[in-house]
């Protein structure tokens, strides 16, 4: 295995560990990449997700855990310098802009992510998609919201409802 | 095969309305007639309508929809059981037509197909979910958990209150996250200072109106006036509540805008009237992000006449009752009685006396009524009260905001600094106003920012 060319002070190799998504598909990754997770943290720490064992991951499919890799791969050496204090302004803006790239994806790829950000607990993440779909719905009606989010129609008590609540709150939707 | 005698109407618009079960490729559109599922195909440019024989691929227990094919032939899909089968139209050079099939979709769970008409044939991209009977429709997005959920909505920018409604609407689910007392408080935590919703602007004609409120956000829960049956002035603004005295009498309203409620507070026979007052809520370790109807208490000022002396007095919600008024003399440079734009910090309460020439002090704690100067520049500037606990002042001289800071200067002598002096040129476009620029008020974003 080649030695990771991170100057951050670690000797050696860098550790790898195995992650087996839902779908049985396995993906290397360094230790401090998946580290990002709060929830595989304390695994790895105890050792774990080495050699040939691997950490399951039923509730991430394969698709959706290399997009989740490719952030945390991304973002581990920021977060190995706790935080940004040392990051200079290009470093910053790089991750801005990746960021900004990152969370330009397919509604549906979106989901799968809020939901594997919260399986996975990893707070960036959280927040990055959280920010997209808030920014995404920010001013929209009601019905639009539903439909930027593939939500189904609303049943005909659900309308009347929505109907009473507008009414009684018109100064909304002016 | 039954005999089929049918017109067909056709205009763009309407194909988009008929939408089902047609499917269109250059001239031709192309019908599926339930149940037989026979196909028609009615050729626009020629004016003629033509059908395909069922064949061995209408053999089909859940009707057929038809779908372009990537080599731009006639697709077909059925269904045989629980699986999918996938046809392709060939017509060969003799000009013998039939089905080939191409696929067998196996499936473990039954699935909605869903084909697609081609997009560069008509104006409109059409997708037409292929609805079949026994089994389930599309299947919508999985529902977020509600931690999921609740980080969305945090992230719902404050700025506009009716971005947070509009989402309460949504579903029960965001709903009931939303009217959640601990999703509030999160809310407030995360979003920080509230925004600014708008300012109550005295109207003076003749007579006085109502304050109008003056909304600096699209949609403003806020209503206009407090069309009450006494014209009002405002006088104070703070912790949900306005402040309000009456026109023609020396009675105060408290009034709160978003629930409604009023609350009158006759004023007693005392030497001076109301000029200028505060108020705020006095409920204990409340942290003022949601207060409606808490207890309050209101420090009013004023002066008698033109004459030498201003006053103080204190009323406190819980008690019902106003303290007994104290006051202070001091040497008038002015002929006005004016005083304006009071602000607290703690325990101590501040007015602008005199058009700016000296500040009014009021220690609640220790009930002391004081007089102190200001830099001596300014005239009816604005104070404000900085987080770092700090009196501040701040007026504008042509297109420049002044901002001073009162501190201790030597031996604990307290005195005015100059802490910041602002560009107005710089972020907004002043050439667009029509009169001088005025300050009236701080609020405490501002204040920190400095914007």
């Amino acid at each position: 295995m080649a030695a990771p060319e991170s100057g951050d002070g670690n000797n050696g190799a860098a550790r790898m560990v195995t992650l087996i998504s839902s779908d049985n598909t396995r993906f290397e990754v360094e230790a401090a990449a998946a580290s990002l997770s709060q929830t595989l943290q304390l695994t790895i720490l105890d050792g774990g997700g080495g050699g040939g064992d691997g950490i399951p991951l039923p509730n991430v499919d394969s698709a959706t855990l290399s997009k989740v890799l490719e952030y945390c791969i991304k973002h581990a050496p920021a977060a190995a310098n706790g935080g940004a204090p040392n990051a200079t302004a290009v470093d910053r803006a790089e991750l801005e802009r990746f960021d900004n790239e990152f969370v330009n994806i397919d509604q549906s790829v979106l989901y799968s992510l809020i939901m594997a950000a919260h399986n996975l607990e990893i707070e960036g993440l959280q927040s990055l998609v959280a920010k997209k779909v808030a920014d995404m719905i920010k001013g929209k009606s009601p019905m639009e919201i539903r439909r930027t989010l593939g939500f189904p129609d609303p049943t005909p008590e659900e309308q009347a409802e929505m109907n009473a609540h507008m009414l009684e709150y018109g100064w909304a939707y002016e | 095969m039954p005999r089929t005698n049918l017109r067909i109407y056709v205009s763009v618009t309407s194909l988009l309305l008929i939408g089902l079960r047609l499917f269109i490729v250059g001239d031709d559109i192309y019908f599926v007639l339930r149940p037989s599922d026979i196909i028609l195909i009615y050729d626009i440019g020629k004016n003629c309508l033509s059908s395909i024989d069922p064949s061995t691929a209408h053999d089909t227990n859940g009707g057929i929809a038809l779908m372009p094919m990537e080599d731009g032939s006639l697709g077909l899909t059925n269904v045989r059981g629980p699986m999918p089968f996938l046809w392709s139209r060939y017509v060969d050079p003799v000009g013998i037509a039939g089905w080939v099939q191409l696929k067998v979709i196996e499936l473990e769970q039954p699935i909605a197909i869903t084909p697609f008409f081609g997009e560069d044939e008509v104006e409109v991209n059409v997708r037409v979910y292929w609805d079949i009977p026994r089994y389930a429709p599309p299947r919508p997005p999985p529902e977020l958990i509600d931690d999921a959920v609740s980080e969305i909505l945090l992230r719902i920018p404050p700025e506009e209150p009716a971005y947070l409604f509009r989402a309460a609407l949504v579903c029960k689910h965001w709903r009931r996250i939303l009217s959640d007392p601990s999703f509030l408080r999160r809310y407030r935590s995360f979003n920080q200072t509230p925004p600014m919703l708008g300012f109550f602007c005295n109207v003076f004609a003749t007579v006085y109106a109502d304050p109008c409120f003056v909304p600096t956000t699209a949609a403003s829960p806020v209503p206009q006036t407090a069309s009450s049956c006494h014209p009002m002035w405002a006088l104070d603004c703070r912790h949900g509540r306005v402040l309000l005295r009456q026109s023609g009498s020396d009675n105060l309203t408290v009034w709160d805008p978003i629930t409604g409620d009023r609350e009158e507070l006759h004023w007693p026979d005392f030497p001076f009237s109301p000029c200028a007052a505060v108020f705020l809520c006095a409920a204990a370790g409340c942290d003022h992000y949601n207060c409606h109807g808490t207890p309050f208490l209101v420090v009013v000022v004023g002066r008698n006449g033109r004459n030498s002396t201003a006053y103080a007095c204190v009323y406190t919600s819980e008690g019902g009752t106003w303290g007994t008024p104290i006051s202070v003399h001091f040497q008038p440079t002015f002929f006005t009685n004016r005083i304006a734009h009071g602000t607290h910090i703690r325990d101590e309460f501040y007015f602008v006396l005199e058009l700016g020439a000296r500040i009014l002090k009021y220690d609640l704690g220790r009930n002391y009524l004081s007089v102190i100067n200001t830099p001596d520049v300014y005239h009816d500037f604005a104070l404000m009260s900085p987080d770092w606990g700090l009196l501040g002042l701040v007026d504008i001289i042509g297109f420049r905001l002044y901002l001073w800071l009162r501190k201790a200067i030597v031996e604990g002598k307290e005195g005015w600094e100059q802490c910041r002096v602002i560009d107005l040129e710089k972020l907004i476009p002043t050439r667009k106003l029509s009169r001088q620029p005025e300050v009236i008020g701080t609020t405490r974003k501002q204040a920190c920012s400095g914007g």
